[in-house]
């Protein structure tokens, strides 16, 4: 398939340098293990705070106004902060953790602490979805409220859950795109540094298709998985 | 036993308070189906809703089985609740698991081996006649099925008591007869006691042998379904076991006078023998009857031409088993 990309794309000839050198392929990778690490890792963070969020809500398992309320401000805050400006934020963050200033390192703890509320609110509303007549059922069985979280809320909500983990996904990597700023890689670094700032439009629209390509990918990957484990699609 | 004593609930909202229950006392009986019957809003949901602490109510006890549920701590109540089956308007299953999958729920929570689980969950598949459905989702099942998985799953702890909260009233009639069937043949095979909670007079009538009848948040009236029917003393009973009054539309000047039947009285022929022995002219405006355990029950509204002739009915009524009451 990646050889079908050359000869696609043989009308430009900065494209074939390119690929020639291996950047093209360095940044297709680089954009995807970046996106889904970050994705993956946001989601140990955002998955128990999502469901702490929704279990402390007032129509929640177990009602606890103050936790929520300051759960819920967490993530509106960290939210409500454009990434680009965040990203350069956490930069000495960053530097703590991983001992640099620049490069993908610092570019996937940036990612992930822009992703994981964004997560914490999708897996909240996709929780939210679960019938509140299912959850009372399993109440009136005496089910304990972790049973409940685990053995009722999860499974029921999981093809939402999956949708949203590819929303997920694809907002990331759309953030991922501004790697250029703090020299990270990817088909964002690619686009600015190697199209748009030497005036090469043809990379620009390489980069640009080849991003959709990615996005339909996922979303393609997505949807085929809800449809194989939502038991509530009539086959 | 379930007993309720001066139970009363209350829900606050940021602007009012709404009073749902005040001062319920009731005793349901080991073996009864017990019929809990009112309007919307009257507060019927909430009240079973409080037998198994879904609802915490505000004030006083609940004692079901000897145990007071309101003083026990969270982990007795969980194991309480093993013992109290409960299904809903709704059916509420899990949807993204298998038939089984469901019955088997409540027997994983209280740690019973997969094994033993899938064995019971076949046997309740039997009583409930679905074994064919297995391994079918909720998704693929009619509404008369998945109350039936419902039951299933209620009835995999083995409890003694099982809670309906208006169980049948999203299911179209046929259904609803071989649902309340079901529950009256689980009644009398294994001895679960039965609250039904209904909008609807006819599931009293089918298979409960106690009711009582919630208005505005207070039991207006309980006793015996044959009792009730036959004699309703609250304004709401009447609206809900007697026909509606602009349906019987007694004529101006007409008097009319209502024929009650029940288990003894009703095998006399009391119409024609009314109508013949005081030579009256009777008119037939609106008759029921109803089998209550076995026994039939009903009534019959008459109207005559003139209060005379009232008086003469009733003198020939006096002499005979007949109940009966003025009207109109």
């Amino acid at each position: 398939m990646l050889h079908c990309l050359l000869t696609i794309f043989q009308f430009s000839e900065d494209f074939i340098k390119l690929w020639e050198k291996g950047i093209i392929l360095q940044s297709i990778w680089e954009t995807v293990y970046i996106t889904i690490l970050s994705t993956m890792i946001a989601y140990l963070i955002g998955l128990p705070l999502g469901i702490l969020t929704y279990y402390t809500s007032k129509d929640g398992i177990r009602p606890m106004p103050w936790l929520h309320k300051t759960l819920s401000a967490l993530i509106n805050v960290l939210r409500s902060v454009p990434f680009i400006i965040l990203m350069v934020a956490l930069v000495p963050f960053a530097k703590m953790i991983i001992g640099k200033s620049y490069g993908n390192g610092v570019l996937i703890v940036t990612l992930i602490i822009a992703a994981f509320p964004y997560v914490a609110r999708m897996v909240e509303s996709s929780i939210q979805e679960v019938d509140h007549g299912v959850i009372e059922a399993a109440q009136s069985m005496g089910t304990s409220n972790l049973k409940i979280v685990f053995k009722v809320l999860i499974p029921e909500a999981n093809p939402a859950l999956i949708t949203g983990g590819i929303i997920s996904t694809v907002t990331v990597l759309g953030y991922s795109a501004m790697a250029a700023t703090i020299g990270a890689g990817g088909l964002g670094m690619l686009a600015i540094t190697y199209g748009h700032q030497r005036f090469n439009d043809d990379i620009i629209w390489i980069c640009v298709l080849l991003t959709v390509l990615l996005v339909v990918a996922i979303q393609e990957l997505g949807v085929w998985i809800v449809r194989k484990t939502d038991k509530r699609i009539k086959k | 036993m379930i007993k309720i004593t001066n139970l009363s609930k209350i829900f606050y909202t940021e602007t009012s308070k709404v009073k749902a229950l005040e001062n319920i006392n009731l005793t349901i009986n080991d073996g009864d189906i017990f019929g809990i019957i009112g309007l919307s809003g009257a507060g019927k949901s909430t009240l079973v809703r409080c037998i198994n602490l879904l609802e915490r109510p505000n004030e006083g006890e609940v004692i079901v089985g000897g145990v007071d549920l309101t003083k026990v701590s969270e982990k007795e109540l969980r194991l309480a609740r093993r013992n109290i089956g409960m299904i809903f308007q709704n059916f509420n299953l899990l949807e993204q698991r298998t038939v089984i999958g469901n019955i088997c729920f409540p027997l994983e929570i209280a740690g019973v081996k997969r094994q033993d689980a899938e064995k019971r969950a076949r046997e309740l598949l039997e009583i409930v006649s679905l074994t064919d459905k297995e391994n079918a989702y909720p998704s693929q099942l009619s509404g008369g099925q998945k109350q039936r998985v419902a039951i299933a799953r209620a009835l995999a702890t083995n409890p003694k008591y099982l809670l309906c909260d208006e169980a049948t009233s999203a299911l179209d009639p046929n259904t609803t007869t071989s649902i309340l069937e079901l529950l009256q043949s689980i009644n009398k095979q294994f001895g679960v006691t039965i609250v039904i909670i209904t909008h609807e007079m006819s599931v009293v009538e089918k298979i409960c042998n106690k009711v009582a009848v919630i208005d505005h948040s207070h039991i207006v009236e309980q006793g015996e379904v044959g009792e009730i029917f036959t004699n309703p003393k609250s304004e709401i009973a009447k609206q809900l076991i007697l026909p509606n009054k602009s349906k019987i539309n007694i004529q101006e000047g007409q008097k009319g006078l209502r024929l009650i039947f029940n288990g003894e009285s009703y095998a006399e022929p009391v119409l024609s023998g009314l109508v013949r022995d005081c030579g009256l002219d009777a008119n037939v405006l609106f008759a029921d009857v109803k089998e209550i355990n076995g026994k039939h029950y009903g009534h019959m509204f008459l109207s005559f031409p003139s209060e005379q002739d009232i008086e003469k009915a009733i003198t020939w009524l006096d002499g005979r088993k007949v109940n009966y009451s003025k009207e109109g």
